[in-house]
């Protein structure tokens, strides 16, 4: 698609939407990534107050990764209002109740919290798997690159690349017990 | 208004008072003068103060753009305005901003300049530069 001299504002101010896969990817560094795009902050045109943001769709939101032994220890607070009404809850558990939740919270966190807060948030597309409803896929024009590089599982490797790689002991076979 | 024998007529200086007061107070509070005269006081002082605040506030706004035009290119904004100081380019911020939205082109050439500078200067030799696609983090389906 072009764009001549005359219809190049509309190009300029148009909204991209872009596309994030979130596998093995650390749930703070995307949302600073995110919040940047929503907010229009890569563009040379960028305002406060005008709203040049774009439109993020973040996939495999399950499959996001913590370091260290976050997954136990990272705990997120609520208060209900009430006397005793303080809830308490590790991060693997809340993952188990709503996958998109956490990168929603960090997406959230990072942009600035005014009036345009909520708006913004709107362009902000979480799933938990691959399985995005058409009429959003259908608008996707770029694919953002995510802040860490994606590690090689072990399960990535063939058995021939495993069985070619250098060993420098032998374990014995009953080294670990189960 | 209260007409004392040595105060004189305050009727001027209360049709000053409207004047400023018109545009951004209520019809209820204009026609107090003691209410009036105290929003025109503060209005005044955030005047004063903003003209201090609003340098700071363009300077950082300056900075985002030009750290955004600068990603596109896969520069850091301080590479590039370190390179463009060793080759004697003496523009601005607000002019950098300007190329960078109007004239991108002209501005790709600019990020040239800078990196080819920073390069010779360090290393001294020349080198081909790297390859650079427009707008950076981004791959196109």
């Amino acid at each position: 698609m072009s764009f001549g001299r005359a219809n190049q504002q509309w190009a300029t101010f148009s909204r991209v939407w872009h596309i994030l896969n979130a596998d093995r990817q650390p749930a703070g560094g995307i949302g600073v990534l995110v919040s940047r795009y929503v907010q229009g902050l890569h563009k040379p045109i960028y305002h406060p107050t005008s709203d040049v943001g774009d439109h993020v769709v973040v996939v495999n939101a399950k499959k996001i990764a913590y370091s260290g032994n976050k997954w136990e220890e990272k705990v997120f607070t609520a208060h209900t209002g009430r006397r005793k009404g303080r809830v308490r809850m590790q991060a693997f558990k809340v993952h188990e109740l709503d996958p998109t939740w956490i990168i929603r919270r960090n997406i959230y966190r990072q942009i600035p919290n005014n009036l345009l807060r909520r708006t913004l948030f709107q362009r902000v597309h979480v799933f938990e798997d691959e399985n995005v409803p058409a009429e959003i896929i259908e608008n996707v024009t770029n694919v953002l690159i995510g802040p860490r590089p994606v590690p090689k599982a072990i399960t990535d490797y063939t058995e021939e690349e495993k069985d070619s790689f250098p060993k420098l002991f032998l374990r014995d076979k009953y080294f670990l017990k189960s | 208004m209260a007409r004392g024998r040595f105060h004189g007529d305050r009727w001027w200086k209360v049709m000053r008072l409207k004047e400023q007061c018109q545009h951004y107070l209520k019809r209820s509070l204009r026609n107090r003068c003691g209410v009036a005269y105290r929003h025109l006081r503060r209005a005044l002082i955030h005047q004063t103060k903003g003209r201090r605040l609003k340098v700071y506030a363009t300077n950082i706004l300056r900075n985002q753009r030009l750290e955004a035009a600068c990603d596109e290119h896969e520069i850091g904004h301080r590479r590039f305005k370190r390179g463009l100081n060793k080759s004697g380019v003496t523009l601005n911020q607000h002019m950098l901003n300007i190329l960078s939205m109007y004239e991108p082109r002209t501005f790709e050439r600019l990020v040239e300049l800078a990196e080819r500078t920073e390069i010779e200067t360090v290393r001294g030799v020349h080198e081909p530069l790297p390859e650079r696609r427009f707008s950076a983090n981004k791959i196109n389906i």
